[in-house]
């Protein structure tokens, strides 16, 4: 491609194979990027959001997780108006949208809470299984103030009598005691928190006792369960207990011919 | 570029190259400027969140941003508190089909956010979807 004039001068001839090959390499990366940015820019939705749903009572069962500035710059969160950290947060919402058969959250935060952080409220509440998730309308002072939780792992809780174990046919056997028989019904104390959680979803303030029996066979099997006396008055937690909670119980064999009964008094109180 | 081989006479055809390289650029430049464009509504960083579903964006929604100015967008037409709601109209009888769609800077204050929300609720719109980015 160099053309010679009439002098005799040396032309640098541009070398184009090397330099189409480059631009078409190029061309080829590009082509092959923008469907992938395309893909990445498509709209992604935490799920629609019902903007100012009326603000909820706080008998009826709902949960409402509130947002609020503190002085330090960080943020405080409530569920239902007792504070929590976010982890706990977490775990209260899964357990009780697990409970609950329309699963709705409610958010609502201060005015001045960035944007951001009330997103991630509500994926918190998406990633705990809300199927619906809500904007509560927003009020002149903010969210309804919280009150803090009593220290502890979850803010209400349950307490194990003394346990009674008594001995129908046979002796005594070691391996069933008082102690040991306590030890057996705490194994399951996630289990019958959250059948007292079912109570609590309907009434906040449900306390009482309830003694539950079982009745052990020489196998270690269970013979029967019941529930003995409840003054806690809600069929849905002794239900859930007698049915849930009772049969997976295990005890050590008591081996010839010895059957026992072992009571449990559990005494709910809303913490 | 032609090589005149020993045998072979007659004329040889040699590819002009010089705008094959111009049409090629072109295009490579055409490219570059199209991709940003391909998003709805306002530029916008968005919150970011995990459980979030994506959606081809064809069109479906009115894309209503809030920008971190506090600026409010319907599609690419900057309103106000006056003007949000009367354009909005306008978009949605267009196509009625359309679900609102509201693109909010993640460092915006909530009431800021909340404000276009209540405008849109208390005119009916109550039901509305987030755009978030997904949280990698």
């Amino acid at each position: 491609m160099g053309a010679k004039l009439g002098t005799n001068e040396t032309i640098a001839d541009l070398n184009l194979t090397p330099l189409i090959d480059i631009v078409l390499v190029v061309l080829i990366i590009m082509m092959v990027n923008i469907p992938i940015q395309i893909e990445q820019m498509g709209v992604k939705l935490p799920g629609k959001v019902e903007v100012n749903t009326p603000p909820p009572d706080t008998d009826v069962k709902q949960l409402v997780i509130a947002v609020y500035p503190e002085k330090s710059g960080d943020f405080a969160l409530a569920l239902n108006r007792t504070l929590m950290s976010e982890h706990t947060l977490r775990m209260e919402v899964t357990t009780r949208l697990r409970n609950m058969e329309k699963k709705r959250v409610f958010v609502d935060a201060d005015e001045s809470v960035p944007f951001g952080r009330v997103v991630d409220m509500l994926d918190l509440a998406r990633a705990a299984g809300a199927d619906a998730v809500g904007l509560a309308k927003m009020k002149d002072g903010g969210p309804a103030p919280y009150t803090a939780a009593s220290v502890g792992s979850t803010p209400r809780g349950i307490i194990v009598g003394n346990v009674k174990v008594v001995f129908y046919e046979g002796s005594t056997v070691a391996t069933l005691s008082a102690k040991t028989a306590d030890a057996t019904i705490r194994a399951h104390m996630t289990e019958l928190m959250g059948c007292y959680q079912l109570g609590l979803a309907q009434s906040s303030t449900l306390t009482g006792q309830v003694v539950a029996r079982v009745d052990v066979g020489p196998d270690g099997q269970l013979m029967g369960h019941s529930i003995s006396s409840d003054t806690l008055g809600n069929d849905a937690v002794t239900t859930c207990i007698d049915e849930q909670v009772l049969p997976t119980l295990a005890f050590e064999p008591l081996g010839d011919q010895n059957t026992a009964a072992v009571q449990f008094p559990l005494v709910f109180s809303p913490g | 570029m032609g090589a005149k081989l020993g045998s072979s006479g007659g004329p040889m055809a040699d590819i002009n190259v010089t705008p094959l390289i111009d049409v090629v650029l072109v295009l490579l430049v055409v490219f570059m400027v199209i991709t940003p464009m391909l998003s709805s509504g306002q530029n916008v960083d968005l919150p970011m969140a995990d459980e979030v579903t994506k959606v081809n964006d064809v069109g479906q929604f009115i894309v209503i941003s809030v920008t971190e100015d506090r600026g409010w967008w319907v599609e690419q037409e900057q309103v106000d508190e006056d003007s949000l709601i009367p354009t909005l109209n306008l978009e949605f009888n267009h196509n009625p089909k359309r679900s609102i769609l509201v693109k909010a800077d993640r460092d915006l204050a909530y009431g800021d956010v909340r404000v276009v929300m209540d405008l849109l609720a208390d005119n009916n719109w109550t039901s509305v979807l987030i755009a978030a980015g997904k949280r990698k």
